[in-house]
């Protein structure tokens, strides 16, 4: 059975609200990685005949925005979807309060970084509080029996080619095909079906001291006229920084 | 007559008549050729039967087949119009953003509550760098004749290629939520450039509870021409019937009668008023290029500046701001030596 986790994450097109000490989305949508991670999970089900679930995780004030994701993750074939709603806190905490839903599962997805969570570690510290192992940055999956072949990006067109035992959990990358577009009759229809189960979990809203320093404004000077003059001045202030 | 007439016709797998004829027996066969159809309405126009092949039985067949399949290009561009109402997925308050480009201000129509004109530029002309120049020439234009015009921070995508392209849903969500806007301000009348936009505010939205009078902004500026005094200008130019304002609309004279009174030499193309061919962008055609171009051995739109380049023309004029990035495209692709300008811009171009 396989499981993504969806994380609900600042919508950067929207933009965000910088205030001393707190930053505030406008808006909040599924962290892009995680929707790819849908796409591969569901092409898994076409191909194995695998059980997906999801779940999505979102604070609380994303906690209504992420139904988007999941209603659409079960109209592209996802057949369950669950939420939790998880206070800003850090990945530890995460993958604490989620190990006892996911211990059921043998194939764990989810996007291998968030755009609120570049280091990317959600991942493997869920994998180590399962004891299990942990691939990110992958790019494609296939199952064998009791093992998975994933496909690992290493860059510059290079990949790695790895077989791992499940159970174990795969940070997503990349996907070959935009995801695919649910036309909104059939995201309606299964708005009106299909149900997204609320699961409780404990967790501790960590203190995240948040500051907003702003750094000191830089002199600037525009230097104008003809393109020759430009360099010649542009060429004297360097003159004078170098000497 | 329909599949003779479809300029796609020779790359269809199935011609408009064979699509008819299968919507008919109730057994549609799908291939990737049905998203080729820009919507020209040539088909449909010349159908002695009165079928509605453009409107209704290819977005039909579109519809059944987006439930299977939607084409990879458009995936994402529908995705930014149901998430940020516009097909670029840039920000909603960008909307708006050409108004900060222009010497003067223009009113927002959420802050004044009433105007005489309501402006909508569409999509393509709020966030498309090259079509914005044209919003912002109509707004200068507008100022020109002191006009009482405001614009809506609120607007989102009107939603026509959605309509066309089968996806329904998302047209009545879209027509749903500007319509529900528009109704809480007073206007006289709506005036837009994207002949698309107009086609659906007049045509389409009325069955969403929008009555308004709906301008073409060729139309608005034909009304009004006394208004302005034209300088000469001895260019040699040729029109372009826009689709949506031509064949759908039935709207052939506003941009001639404009171009007359500028003064300017028109020369007309061989297929011209109902007869025009279409530029290739209409119906989702704009977002579907290298489905497009995989299919046919040439756009549309390179075989329509070919048309007009060949009648040795300084610029080819139109009125529907897609064509303008179509145009401009394929006479880059083609290395054509020709200017490309929207009936308001050769307006102000004769005014100075
Ligand atoms: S509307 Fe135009 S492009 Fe579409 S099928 Fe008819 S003739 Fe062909």
């Amino acid at each position: 059975m396989i499981c993504v986790i969806v994380r609900a994450v600042p919508d950067l097109v929207e933009g965000l609200e910088i205030e001393e000490r707190d930053v505030r989305p406008y808006r909040y949508i599924a962290n892009e990685l995680d929707e790819y991670a849908v796409e591969h999970a569901v092409s898994l089900k076409e191909k194995y005949n695998e059980r997906v679930e999801v779940i999505g995780i979102a604070s609380e004030d994303a906690y209504d925005e992420i139904d988007e994701s999941l209603y659409m993750a079960i109209a592209k074939g996802v057949d369950k979807a669950y939420k939790v709603k998880i206070p800003k806190t850090t990945s530890y905490k995460i993958a604490d309060a989620l190990s006892d839903f996911l211990k059921k599962f043998d194939i764990i997805l989810t996007g291998t970084l968030a755009v609120d969570e570049f280091y990317g570690v959600l991942g493997a510290t869920i994998a180590d509080k399962l004891d299990i192992p942990y691939v990110g940055g992958v790019r494609s999956i296939e199952i064998e029996g009791d093992s998975v072949i994933v496909k690992k990006e290493l860059g510059g067109g290079a990949y790695l080619v790895l077989k791992v035992k499940k159970p174990a959990l795969f940070g997503i990358l990349s996907l070959e095909k935009p995801p695919r577009y649910v036309p909104i009759s059939k995201l309606r229809s299964v708005m009106r079906s299909a149900e997204i189960e609320e699961l409780k979990v404990k967790v501790e809203e960590d203190v995240l001291d948040v500051r907003f320093l702003e750094p000191p404004k830089p002199e600037v000077e525009f230097i104008d006229g003809d393109p020759e003059e430009v360099a010649e001045k542009l060429a004297e202030i360097i003159r004078g920084l170098i000497s | 007559m329909c599949s003779g007439s479809c300029p796609y016709g020779e790359s269809l797998d199935f011609t408009p008549r064979m699509l008819v004829l299968m919507s008919n027996f109730g057994e549609v066969r799908f291939t990737d050729t049905i998203w080729l159809c820009s919507s020209c309405y040539l088909c449909t126009f010349r159908c002695p039967s009165r079928i509605k092949i453009t409107d209704e039985v290819l977005p039909k067949i579109r519809e059944i087949a987006l439930e299977r399949e939607v084409p990879e290009e458009l995936s994402r561009t529908l995705m930014n119009i149901m998430r940020y109402g516009n097909p670029f997925g840039l920000p909603q308050r960008e909307r708006v953003g050409w108004v900060k480009e222009l010497e003067f201000e223009v009113p927002f129509l959420e802050d004044v509550k009433r105007t005489d004109v309501l402006f909508i530029p569409g999509c393509y002309g709020s966030y498309h760098s090259r079509c914005r120049e044209v919003t912002k020439t109509i707004a200068r234009l507008f100022r020109m004749m002191d006009l009482d015009f405001a614009v809506l921070k609120g607007e989102r995508c009107i939603g026509d290629h959605c309509r066309l392209l089968g996806e329904f849903g998302l047209f009545e969500e879209l027509a749903a939520k500007n319509v529900k806007l528009l109704n809480r301000y007073e206007f006289n009348k709506i005036v837009t450039p994207d002949a698309h936009a107009f086609n659906s505010l007049k045509n389409e939205y009325p069955k969403f509870g929008l009555s308004a009078n709906v301008l073409h902004h060729s139309q608005f500026f034909a009304e009004n021409i006394e208004n302005f005094e034209f300088d000469k200008l001895d260019y040699k130019v040729t029109y372009h019937d826009p689709c949506f304002i031509g064949r759908w609309n039935g709207d052939f004279q506003s941009s001639r009668i404009i171009l007359e009174r500028i003064g300017v030499e028109l020369v007309e193309m061989k297929r011209n008023r109902e007869n025009a061919l279409c530029c290739g962008g209409g119906g989702g055609g704009i977002w579907l290029d290298s489905l497009v171009r995989s299919k046919v051995k040439e756009r549309l739109s390179e075989r329509r500046v070919r048309e007009a380049y060949e009648l040795g023309v300084d610029v080819i004029v139109t009125s529907c701001i897609l064509d303008i990035p179509m145009f401009e495209d394929a006479i880059k692709v083609l290395n054509l030596d020709v200017r490309v300008m929207d009936i308001s811009e050769i307006m102000m171009e004769a005014l100075r």
